[in-house]
């Protein structure tokens, strides 16, 4: 606070009024008249869409291929002493990458098909491919970036399948792009896939939390300050975005400038430069030109950017979750300094009649007095409190620094380090004492135990029976039954009345579930006709290689007991055997376990007997498809269905010698995964989005062809999903994985996965599936009914 | 293939916001988040029609069946599923856009029995090009544009 920038303000003062209104209505005049111009790179903004390169084979090191903005384009490297030849559209040679530079072919149409986005480039009469090349240098470096139309999606409709189901994600083709190296024929195998975005409605509540702030706090005695402040991070917010965008522009300079200044940048940031600088000095017309800047920004980035927050992806070299809250910040403020304004001058009655040049804003200050002026800092100097109680300017005080203090809080929490929200109910950091009284409620829309809890519990006991003989429609409904108001009173912790309450007297339900469903063998028996099993509920197709042990696997009835302790399991489990005795037998039970509640973070992804994090990709609860992928949809048929989930249960034996014995990178080149932090090869942390076009220094691919992770993934299996509730099992020398996988369908869920796995994935060297069981979990339970009533009761 | 992409409005809120964003902006339809739509769906065009009736090819009196099929800058070929029986089919493409296209065949040229992929070669807007081909067995023969495949321009010969 030296004397120079009172001096500064000072001279503000002395400005006319009437110059820094004319200014902003000026701006408001000028400025919307250059065009706005959407935040895109290489023609493509915030986009659903998404290229994945799969692989190149053979790999050649020192050659690299991959994606650049946001599919629009590709980018070939070749750092090898031997040229590359791209092919185009009809396998001609279309550019050849070299030592010597980049060459074209003029006699290929996709020289000129190539040269932008949409293709909209007539060919020269005469050209088809089919002449010898005529070559053309086009470059000295050996790096050429191109628009192949084989890697994007070029019409302004959307596919059917995806406007059909705009929320779930499409697989929408596959596209091979062949480069010839040497005489050797390489193929670029990749795929285009719709990837639906996030809920934008955070983000509108965002921008309604700054909005609200910045106009609370005019109700301050002296709000100018805060005004400035806003106005300069404005500023700040809209170059930080605009920098992502330039970083995302791959080319000269000048083009990246273009790419961060826009048609307007240069011409609005020094009015919000300007704007900052008066509101510091208190000067209350400068509002009008902060509100007619934020009026500007917000509008023109709100309808440039806003789809970033309802899109998978954008081009920007920011986060996805950094560029949206830029713009929301943006809009926040803007929209903040405009509602402003009409505050700020009710309550400045002198300001409010801005052309009434000879009304001075304020009492000629002299050079002391406005240095004086300057050095507070708090917002109500003592004794300015008149005309409203000190009270109410507290309070608003206290709203806006509230609801810019839960932003930036939302903020830091979004960026830390425990990005999985936990359900409503869950309490995170637990004592000892929470893991046996929490409940986990057997009545709902849902079984649980399927989505609820979160985090699968510590212990499991899973079991398919057979009903007995000559069982009778009323013998199955009795089971149901008995089983269903036998589990509402074990996972409530309450006493069945019976002689063996005592297993677990003392001890609470420690989040015990009890899911129960039907076996495809089921149907045909005891009153259930054939003509109820869905299509779905198939026994699974055998996999090649796979040698199951039948009498392990499969069932009419598929029964799952799990809690966070040893001694409830096995009681219920004995209570639900107990129940079933005469009407139905157990076929097989299997029992496993996770770490115990408490012995590590709540939040981290379970690890298997391999050391490896598993379960990282699962469908999250907050994810908006989460439902759709898990169960089964509330009108899809059977009715007795709706609301339920499939389940496949497969025991997997991991052949942990062999595995152990193999060096840490081969394990994790198997995997795809870091086995310390569980990231994907690609880079980031464990829920990083694995880049799978990404290269090693080597050149090779970071996440393998044959990498059990990219084979595993939604993206390259027609977007197929389950949530995936593992528990590990030891017996003797044999351990595995007790493999517990909940669908809403399983020929879109466990079927096309395994499919791809089996061919492929470099896992299944030291895994052995062992058995198989799927079962149709019905919906929930409501007080008072039991589980399938609707399919035994249904005539 | 006239169908206009119609705005559907897929939630109360999203219809609200949109409402909203078009009295800010003053722009109309669709137009204003592109063909991924807005908030929560809204503004999303509606899937358009579904498949298209196949179109047979014309029996001339010299024995060679006819056909005309249209590229569009909608990235179509309309008919999309020409039927013929065996022998010698003749199609005529006629580009109606500014895009250019090449459409290619999966069949044999019935001048050149040793074509295994006749196709126009390159076809820039307004341009039209005849390609005959020879079908001795029945089945389903895509016909994709060479440039377009990914974004689904592709028709098929159903032969019978």
């Amino acid at each position: 606070m030296g004397v120079a920038s009172a001096y500064a303000c000072w001279v503000v003062r002395r400005l006319p009024a009437w110059s820094v209104v004319s200014l902003a209505l000026l701006a408001l005049i000028v400025l919307p008249a250059a065009p706005a111009v959407a935040h895109d790179v290489g023609g493509v903004g915030a986009t659903n869409f998404q290229t994945t390169l799969s692989t190149m084979t053979p790999a050649v090191s020192g050659l690299s291929l991959r994606v650049i903005e946001n599919g629009s384009r590709l980018e070939l490297r070749n750092d090898t002493a031997t040229d590359v030849i791209v092919a185009g559209y009809g396998g001609e040679p279309y550019a050849r990458v070299g030592p010597t530079g980049v060459f074209v072919n003029d006699s290929s149409p996709a020289t000129y098909l190539n040269a932008n986005r949409f293709s909209t480039t007539p060919v020269p009469q005469g050209v088809d491919g089919k002449q010898a090349p005529a070559w053309r240098q086009v470059s000295e470096e050996p790096l050429w970036r191109w628009h192949d139309h084989r890697v994007h999606w070029m019409l302004q409709t959307l596919p059917p399948a995806v406007a059909a189901d705009p929320t779930s994600p499409h697989l929408i083709s596959s596209w091979t792009v062949t480069l010839e190296y040497g005489g050797e024929r390489l193929s670029a195998l990749g795929s285009l896939t719709w990837v639906p975005g996030p809920s934008p409605w955070p983000w509108f509540a965002v921008v309604l939390v700054v909005a609200a702030a910045v106009a609370a706090s005019t109700l301050l005695t002296r709000p100018h300050r805060v005004l400035a402040a806003a106005t300069a991070l404005l500023l700040a917010a809209d170059l930080v975005h605009g920098l992502g965008v330039m970083l995302a522009t791959l080319g000269t300079l000048p083009q990246r400038l273009e790419a961060l200044l826009g048609a307007e940048a240069l011409l609005i940031w020094p009015f919000a430069i300007f704007a900052t600088w008066l509101l510091w000095c208190r000067h209350t017309r400068a509002a009008w030109l902060s509100a007619g800047l934020g009026l500007i920004m917000a509008t023109t980035l709100a309808l440039d950017d806003a789809p970033v927050w309802w899109r998978s992806s954008a081009p920007s070299a920011l986060p996805a979750l950094a560029n949206r809250a830029t713009v929301a910040v943006v809009v926040g403020l803007g929209l903040g300094l405009v509602a402003a304004l009409p505050l700020l001058l009710r309550r400045h009655s002198s300001a409010a009649r801005p052309w009434d040049a000879a009304a001075p804003a304020d009492p000629g200050p002299t050079l002391p007095d406005s240095t004086a002026f300057m050095s507070d800092s708090a917002d109500l100097p003592a004794g300015s409190a008149t005309d409203r109680g000190v009270g109410r300017r507290q309070v608003a005080g206290y709203l806006a620094a509230g609801a810019l203090g839960a932003l930036a809080g939302t903020a830091a929490g979004a960026a830390g380090a425990s990005p999985r929200p936990s359900a409503p109910g869950e309490t995170l950091g637990i004592a000892r004492a929470d893991v046996g009284t929490r409940t986990v409620p057997f009545h709902g829309e849902h079984q649980a135990g399927i989505a609820t809890p979160v985090k699968p519990q510590a212990r499991v006991w899973v079991a398919g029976f057979d009903l007995s003989p000559g069982t009778k429609a009323a013998g199955l409904r009795q089971l149901l039954r008995r089983w269903s108001d036998a589990a509402a009173k074990l996972t409530s912790g309450q006493q069945r009345g019976a002689t063996d309450d005592t297993v677990t007297t003392g001890l609470g339900p420690a989040a015990l579930t009890v899911t129960v469903g039907f076996g495809p063998s089921l149907f045909g028996k005891a009153g259930i006709p054939e003509s109820a099993r869905p299509a779905g509920l198939a026994a699974l197709p055998a996999f090649p290689g796979e040698r199951l042990d039948t009498a392990r696997g499969d069932g009419d009835l598929g029964l799952v007991v799990s809690a966070d302790d040893a001694v409830v399991v096995a009681h219920a489990a004995r209570v639900l055997r107990r129940l079933a005795a005469g009407v139905a037998t157990p076929r097989w039970q299997m029992s496993g376990f996770n770490a115990a509640r408490g012995t590590g973070s709540d939040t981290a992804t379970p690890r298997n007997l391999m050391g490896q994090v598993d379960g990282t990709n699962n469908p999250r609860p907050t994810d908006p498809d989460f439902a759709a992928k898990v169960f089964v949809g509330p009108r899809s048929d059977p009715r007795w269905l709706r609301g339920g989930s499939y389940l496949v249960v497969r025991r997997i034996r991991m052949l942990l010698d062999d595995w152990d014995g193999l060096p840490l990178e081969e394990q994790e080149r198997v995997i795809g995964r870091r086995k310390d932090t569980g990231a994907p090869l690609s880079g980031g942390g464990e829920r990083t989005a694995a880049d799978f076009g990404a290269r090693a220094a080597d050149g090779s691919l970071a996440i393998a062809a044959n990498a059990h992770m990219r084979l595993a993934t939604p993206a390259f299996n027609e977007g197929a999903a389950m949530l995936r509730r593992g528990f590990s099992y030891v017996d003797g020398d044999e351990s595995g994985l007790l493999f517990l996988a909940w669908q809403a369908d399983p020929r879109r869920g466990f079927i096309p996965v395994q499919r791809r796995l089996v061919e492929a994935d470099a896992l299944s060297r030291f895994i052995r599936h062992e058995t198989s069981a799927l079962f149709a979990m019905p919906g929930g339970v409501a007080p008072g009914g039991y589980v399938g009533q609707n399919l035994v009761e249904t005539p | 293939m006239s169908d206009v992409p119609v705005c559907r409005l897929m939630s109360t809120r999203g219809a609200a916001l949109l409402v909203t964003a078009l009295t800010i902006s003053g722009a109309s339809g669709c137009a204003l988040w592109g063909p991924e739509g807005g908030p929560g769906g809204a503004g999303l065009a509606a899937p358009t029609a579904s498949a298209e009736a196949a179109v047979d090819a014309v029996l001339g009196p010299d024995g060679v069946q006819r056909v005309e099929v249209m590229a569009g800058d909608d990235l179509r070929l309309s008919p999309s599923v020409v039927r013929a029986r065996p022998g010698v089919i003749e199609f005529r493409f006629r580009n109606i856009g500014m895009t250019p296209h090449d459409v290619r065949l999966t069949v044999t040229g019935a001048e050149d029995p040793a074509n295994t992929a006749p196709g126009t070669g390159n076809l820039n807007g307004g341009q039209a090009q005849t390609v005959r081909v020879t079908v001795d067995r029945a089945g389903r023969y895509p016909f994709p544009c060479l440039y377009h495949v990914s974004s689904g321009m592709q028709g098929t010969l159903e032969v019978v």
